[in-house]
């Protein structure tokens, strides 16, 4: 008899939740973050949901969103726009506009009934780092220093994805911005590679590696010695890490937007390269990592 | 076996002290001033100075001495091991902040490689009880915690509770996928046994073994994403039964439209079978939905669907290649003795041909075991979880800790598998008397 009745519980439990919601992300730490964050958020508005978080790399959680295997992960606009419309070349002018190409982006993806939630108030942009005692010795603070020191015949070595070699608004705009000329010896390309790679590359030194490519909102940076070069003149695309969702799911529940959207309007730059370094350099588990930041900001008790 | 001094050296017992001393020489951990950071090595003479001598004096002595001796010295050997390897992440990481790390070096697997081998020569010359000294000192290791500051331990303590499932997870997709590869290779191994008609089964697995894992991913996604969606589960039950009906009618008519019919449904029954025996076995609860899409009862585009389909079809190839070699092995004498009781073909098989056959079956098992815990490293690619996962996402990290965090329980699982399937094909084999 206590068996019916716990089972009865339990079914109760089940209908009184709604979902159930499965959420997703890219593999990264970021991504990893961000997805446990709006998991334990909807958990604790008693929304069911299925953890498929580190989905997979970008090709692979987009085709998940769009053929519905998962109902929202987090993007970035720079790849909705440098990557899903590439083709629309209005879509490719606004790379650098944080606040049109957010526009453009929500207006274009409504076409493939993806929503775009409010984007979080931090650039995960491309960047160039290098070693600390090199900044320094080479008085290296901003984009238009490193110009100046390439051209100044330096031997520099840069450590850098295909990708961000290859698009037009990432290194080639910061050597159109900046004027400066990376030679193609001078560049090291790891297949596949991500920021922490590319850095570690630049912190040991391997292969006479001496900058790296980096993420505005890396966790790693300071922890590997190396500082990231600002960006002055806005030569590269703006990246601004936002939640989609598959139309159909937030239609039927829309208070999605009114549970999310407040803490993504927290997550500036500073707060999102300490919870990645959480990750990264400490070693804690992005569960943990979501949960203690969404209590300390009372988001959940 | 040579004399020095006196002594008799074995090359497997010298081999090991060999490796043991040369560890010696090299750096045996490296330390982090973070997880990610870029690591600097120390030997083991930078933190003691004394006891690296006595680790050196018990290395020969393992060497040198034989039967019950040797297993003592190898357990000392391994305590003395253990306790430096503890005693120097105490010492390199006192200085540092938290977030220091010390992983293993060069020094330390040469050293447990030696051990291994030490083991393993004792073991063939035959030392049953003196043996025991390896797990009884690796106990003590464990229960004294002198691996605990090490890297690999620290990020499983940021990680035990997704470690256990992940773990789970591993071992519930490699069952399910060798369990389905015996389902559907024995027969197949069979077929091919009968005669060079049917000699396309092995080229056909063959060319599954050399899709790599990736592209299959890539062409399985779109593929199970759109059948889960368009297909409710009633219709793909009634679509199995009517096709298994019309199979057996049209055998009779033409073979090869038969097995065109048969592709399809084998594999959607393929798929069905490993999610549901996957979900049975492993921590994800197993759900059913009838008159909804094949979705809403767990066959995805992305997870277990794709990830036990393509190690189900890896672990084809040993289990079909071993069945049609013991089935060829079988020697005619007996297969003529068996007629000559007035043996039908069912009974000659089940009755000779299967049984003489069945320790080169067992072996397949045994290969399509371990090479399936392997592989199921690739399942983390397409999100089913497993070990992989900390694998992925350490290199994805630049944490080599979190890598070791997947790879060795990955090692000492197909170690222990391997083992576990030996010594059973051993015990069968002197069951059977073959």
């Amino acid at each position: 008899m206590r068996i019916v009745w716990a089972f009865l519980f339990t079914l109760g439990l089940a209908l009184a939740q709604k979902g159930p919601i499965t959420v997703g992300s890219k593999i990264d730490t970021e991504g990893a973050v961000l997805c446990q964050m709006v998991r334990i958020l909807l958990e604790a508005n008693g929304f069911r949901v299925n953890d498929r978080c580190s989905t997979g790399t970008t090709d692979v959680v987009r085709k998940a969103l769009t053929s519905g295997e998962i109902d929202l992960y987090p993007e970035y606009t720079g790849t909705a726009l440098g990557v899903f419309f590439k083709d629309n070349r209005e879509a490719a002018a606004l790379t650098r506009d944080a606040a049109r190409g957010f526009a453009k982006v929500r207006e274009l993806d409504a076409k493939n009934n993806i929503v775009w939630l409010n984007a979080a108030p931090a650039n995960n942009t491309w960047a160039i780092a290098v070693p600390r005692s090199l900044a320094q010795q080479n008085n290296l603070r901003t984009m238009a220093d490193f110009a100046r020191w390439v051209n100044g015949g330096a031997a520099v070595r840069l450590a850098a994805s295909q990708e961000f070699v290859d698009r037009d608004d990432a290194l080639k705009a910061f050597e159109r911005v900046y004027g400066f000329k990376m030679k193609p010896e001078q560049l090291v390309i790891l297949p596949g590679g991500n920021t922490t790679q590319t850095q570690q590359a630049a912190a040991r030194g391997t292969g006479g590696v001496n900058a790296a490519m980096a993420y505005g909102t890396d966790g790693g940076i300071a922890a590997l010695g190396l500082v990231a070069l600002t960006d002055p003149r806005g030569a590269v695309a703006v990246y601004q890490p936002a939640i989609t969702v598959r139309k159909t799911v937030f239609d039927r529940f829309p208070e999605l937007a009114t549970l999310i959207n407040p803490v993504f309007a927290t997550l500036n730059e500073a707060t999102l390269s300490q919870l990645n370094a959480e990750v990264a350099v400490n070693g804690k588990n992005p569960t943990e990592v979501a949960r203690a930041y969404l209590r300390s900001k009372n988001f959940i008790r | 076996m040579r004399v020095v001094f006196g002594f008799r050296l074995g090359p497997a017992s010298g081999l090991a002290a060999g490796l043991g001393l040369l560890a010696l020489g090299l750096p045996w951990l490296e330390l982090r001033p973070s997880r990610i950071a870029p690591g600097e090595p120390f030997g083991v003479w930078s933190w003691q100075s004394d006891w690296p001598w006595v680790l050196l004096a018990l290395w020969l002595a393992t060497a040198l001495s034989r039967g019950r001796w040797q297993g003592v010295w190898l357990g000392a050997t391994l305590l003395l091991w253990g306790w430096l390897v503890g005693q120097g992440a105490e010492a390199l990481l006192s200085p540092y902040s938290q977030s220091a790390r010390v992983s293993p070096g060069a020094g330390f697997w040469l050293s447990l490689l030696g051990l291994y081998v030490g083991y393993f020569a004792a073991w063939h010359e035959g030392r049953g009880w003196a043996l025991l000294s390896g797990p009884l000192a690796l106990a003590v290791l464990l229960w004294w915690g002198v691996f605990e500051r090490l890297g690999p331990f620290l990020e499983l303590e940021a990680w035990r509770e997704q470690f256990t499932t992940e773990l789970w997870r591993h071992l519930s997709l490699s069952t399910s996928a060798v369990v389905l590869a015996l389902v559907l290779g024995i027969p197949l191994g069979v077929l091919a046994a009968r005669g060079p008609r049917f000699s396309w089964v092995l080229g056909a697995m063959g060319f599954l073994q050399t899709i790599p894992s990736l592209a299959l991913f890539g062409l399985l996604l779109p593929l199970l994403a759109d059948l889960s969606q368009a297909m409710r589960l009633e219709v793909a039950l009634a679509l199995l039964v009517a096709g298994a009906a019309v199979f057996r009618l049209l055998w009779a008519v033409s073979r090869w439209l038969a097995v065109l019919l048969a592709l399809p449904l084998g594999l959607l029954a393929l798929v069905m079978a490993g999610v549901w025996l996957n979900a049975l076995l492993g921590p994800d609860p197993l759900r059913l939905e009838l008159r909804a899409p094949l979705q809403e009862s767990g066959i995805r585009g992305i997870g277990v669907a794709p990830a036990v389909l393509a190690l189900t079809l890896y672990a084809l190839l040993p289990v079909v290649l071993n069945v049609y070699t013991g089935l060829r092995g079988v020697p005619e004498a007996a297969r003529d003795a068996g007629r000559g009781m007035g043996m039908s073909p069912q009974q000659l098989f089940w009755r000779v041909e299967l049984p003489l056959a069945l320790p080169l079956v067992l072996e397949g098992v045994r290969g399509a075991a371990t090479l399936t815990i392997g592989i199921t490293t690739v399942a983390a690619l397409i999100g089913a979880g497993g070990l992989g996962f900390f694998i992925l996402r350490g290199v994805e990290g630049g944490a080599p800790d979190m890598v070791l965090l997947g790879a060795i329980p990955i090692i000492l699982l197909a170690l222990l598998m391997d083992t576990l399937l030996r010594w059973a094909g051993l015990v069968l084999r002197q069951k059977l008397g073959v």
